[in-house]
């Protein structure tokens, strides 16, 4: 990763009149965070003020950057249950593929393979479903084995009650 | 599983590939550190017929590092030189029928890839065969290489009694950790680190002096080499000795850093340093090797710019509450075959032993830690029953450790020994001999390969057995399959990811008795594996006629 695009983002985060002192997910900085309006995130705070900062970063792409300790700041895991859900609902099934591709020869030979009683790659794309969320967002991992992990705001460990305790 | 066998081979392939970078660079004048291996050198040298005689000690070594880079990275296909020379002709008679003899490491990792690319290999038969190419490559130069190669870089180490443990942690002085696996800028770290002028430099702080210690195999490769490196903890315990609050600097290069020290290590203000271009860490301060190695020539002024950080680092972290658990041991380390021929006078006295009952079996146990079993417990259960019962441990990596800190490495153990190996082992021979880093499982086999050569026998046919009771990591995949290739058994408290396949878990775990003449023994209970373990080497036993043991 070039230095210039990490520090690059080091941005200011005292978020308007709420100065807290927590530290979520200062972990794992090299996943790229979206700070996209509208983000919200559920961790479990020590502390009960509303969370939900208006003023979202004005990027619109994924920018790695890095934190000094304890500085409070809101990101983590973004809201991919909602945007995989979203995104799924565009994926056709069978019945929309004999519907709408455009190579008639195609269209029949599905009918033609389902009248045979022959499995094509159709009935099993649907066969598969629902998918993975975790894989689909590309948030699971299985290359060790005291996994699979998968990163969700529950995974995350908060460390500001240690950094409160020495501070 | 091919694709993890195939990660596997690339970790330790490439712990092997760095050393033998700097093995080449050091015999070519490009790197400026001490080749200390002569004697190893040499006598490798005659095996893969290698002219030496008459020819200097660089000559021969920029010849050694080629052949095993070439084992390394061959695109055509060809001889694996490391197997023809090393490896016992029976087991090679094995492997070229099987058809798993390897071309090279990158091509069998490249291969493994590829064929579990879409569309590709759809036949689990011959990806666990691929599975099996891995697993030699792995062995023979990811294991095999690499530790040839460290020990002709950096010498051998021999046996010495290391303090180890969490309360050897010394306040007031600049405790610097290495993590991780590569040896070269490590040994320079120490070594200008121990010098009178750094000394000085900490003095001049306010420091009584530098220490180090050593996390995973990192610590223990230079614990066997450098007198000022103190055993902490494997990998998984990382966090817990971060959280001391006692280190000043913690220099991480790559295999089993999790990225969670971070936090810990943000949490005490400690300075973490990353030093492979392979192993980043976001938050943590880049000192290294460039991609191409093109600042290999400036090893010292990296080792001393990390020294620097850490005197800084220390003026810096003056005040930090300091939490050190009281306990401390110590451990005898550095055996290897070279060292075992030394003690006995040759492998016989061993092979007399294990013939005559005074000895049931040797065990190499090993491996990672896990958090599905109770940290470290598998590993010194199993150990704790197996040396009451007769059995020699070899150890080495991340499972050491618990064997170290827990006083099974120290002479004080024998009295935890069945009277006849007490009466083997004599009054300073712990029970378990610890043979190093985790490539050293070379040695361990070393070990395997001088008894049973004295005895004419097989090593399928031996009392012998593998067991990584708490593995969790790809590359620990490719080290049981690395001995059951050899023909000897792995037990083991952790599964392997094939629940999900009657074929693949039997064939993994069963059907390799027939092809390799090993198996695969898994149950979560240590006991459990224990009581396997010595059922299945006192089959062996009766097999080839030995006394019973009991």
């Amino acid at each position: 990763m070039n230095k210039d695009v990490e520090n690059k983002n080091t941005h200011d985060h005292s978020h308007g009149e709420h100065h807290h002192h927590h530290d979520h997910d200062h972990h794992h900085h090299d996943h790229d965070h979206c700070h996209c309006g509208g983000h919200h995130h559920d961790h479990d705070h020590h502390h009960d003020h509303d969370h939900s900062h208006g003023k979202a970063l004005p990027t619109d792409k994924w920018v790695p950057h890095t934190h000094e300790p304890g500085v409070p700041h809101e990101h983590g895991v973004n809201d991919y249950m909602k945007a995989v859900a979203e995104y799924r609902k565009t994926w056709p099934t069978k019945q929309d593929v004999i519907e709408q591709t455009p190579d008639p020869a195609v269209r029949e030979m599905i009918l033609r393979m389902e009248q045979i009683g022959c499995d094509t790659v159709f009935d099993r794309f649907d066969k598969q479903q629902p998918q993975c969320t975790f894989g689909i967002a590309g948030v699971c991992c299985r290359v060790c084995f005291m996994g699979p992990c998968k990163i969700t705001p529950k995974s995350l460990v908060v460390s500001a009650v240690l950094m409160l305790t020495l501070s | 599983m091919t694709r993890a066998a195939a990660g596997g081979l690339t970790q330790h392939g490439a712990h092997a590939r760095e050393i033998l970078i700097s093995l080449k660079a050091a015999a070519n004048d490009q790197l400026d550190i001490p080749i200390l291996g002569e004697e190893k050198i040499r006598t490798v040298c005659k095996a893969f017929n290698i002219p030496e005689e008459g020819r200097s000690l660089k000559e021969v070594a920029n010849d050694l590092a080629d052949v095993l880079l070439e084992d390394l990275s061959r695109a055509l296909p060809g001889e694996y030189k490391t197997i023809t020379a090393l490896a016992p002709a029976e087991r090679r008679e094995v492997w070229k029928n099987l058809d798993i003899l390897p071309i090279s490491a990158y091509n069998e990792a490249f291969d493994a890839y590829h064929r579990t690319c879409v569309g590709t290999d759809g036949d689990w038969e011959s990806n666990m065969k691929q599975f099996l190419r891995c697993g030699l490559a792995f062995t023979f130069t990811g294991v095999v290489a690499a530790d040839i190669a460290t020990d002709a870089l950096f010498g051998q180490g021999g046996r010495r009694t290391s303090k180890v443990n969490i309360g050897a942690l010394k306040k007031g002085y600049v405790n610097i950790a290495v993590h991780g696996h590569l040896p070269t800028l490590v040994s320079q770290i120490c070594t200008i680190g121990a010098s009178e002028e750094y000394l000085e430099k900490a003095k001049a702080i306010g420091a009584k002096g530098i220490q180090f210690y050593g996390i995973c195999c990192s610590g223990l490769s230079s614990m066997y080499r450098y007198e000022n490196v103190i055993p902490l903890c494997n990998a998984i315990g990382a966090e817990l000795v971060l959280g001391t609050g006692a280190l000043d600097c913690w220099v991480a290069d790559v295999q089993d850093v999790y990225p969670a020290i971070m936090d810990v290590a943000r949490c005490f203000n400690t300075k973490v340093i990353t030093t492979s271009d392979a192993a980043r860490l976001p938050g943590a301060e880049h000192i290294g090797y460039d991609h191409h190695h093109t600042n290999l020539s400036e090893t010292k002024a990296l080792a001393r710019k990390i020294l620097d950080r850490a005197l800084e680092a220390h003026e810096l972290r003056k005040g930090m509450p300091v939490f050190i658990p009281p306990y401390e041991i110590t451990a005898e380390v550095g055996f290897s075959p070279e060292s075992t021929v030394k003690h006995y006078g040759s492998f016989k006295p061993l092979a007399e032993a294990l013939k005559s009952g005074k000895v049931r079996g040797i065990v190499n146990v090993v491996g990672c830690s896990n958090p599905r079993v109770i940290y470290e417990k598998a590993t010194v259960d199993i150990v704790d029953t197996l040396i009451k019962n007769g059995c020699i441990i070899l150890t080495n990596g991340c499972a050491s450790f618990p064997l170290m800190k827990l006083g099974y490495c120290n002479t004080d153990a024998i009295k935890k020994c069945s009277p006849a190996l007490q009466e083997f082992l004599g009054d300073d021979q712990p029970p378990v001999w610890h043979v190093g880093e985790c490539v050293d499982n070379a040695r361990s086999s070393g070990i395997f390969a001088g008894i049973a050569g004295e005895l004419g026998l097989n090593l399928p046919q031996m009392p012998f057995a593998m067991s990584s009771p708490e593995w969790s990591n790809e590359k620990g995949i490719d080290a049981s399959l690395g001995f059951r290739l050899m023909g000897i058994n792995s037990y083991h408290c952790v599964e392997p990811p094939t629940q999900g396949s009657d074929a693949v878990t039997k064939w993994l775990k069963e059907d390799t008795k027939d092809i390799l003449g090993s198996v695969m023994y898994v149950n979560t209970d240590p006991a459990k594996v224990a009581e396997k373990i010595l059922a299945d080497i006192d089959a062996k036993r009766a097999a080839l006629g030995w006394a019973e043991v009991k």
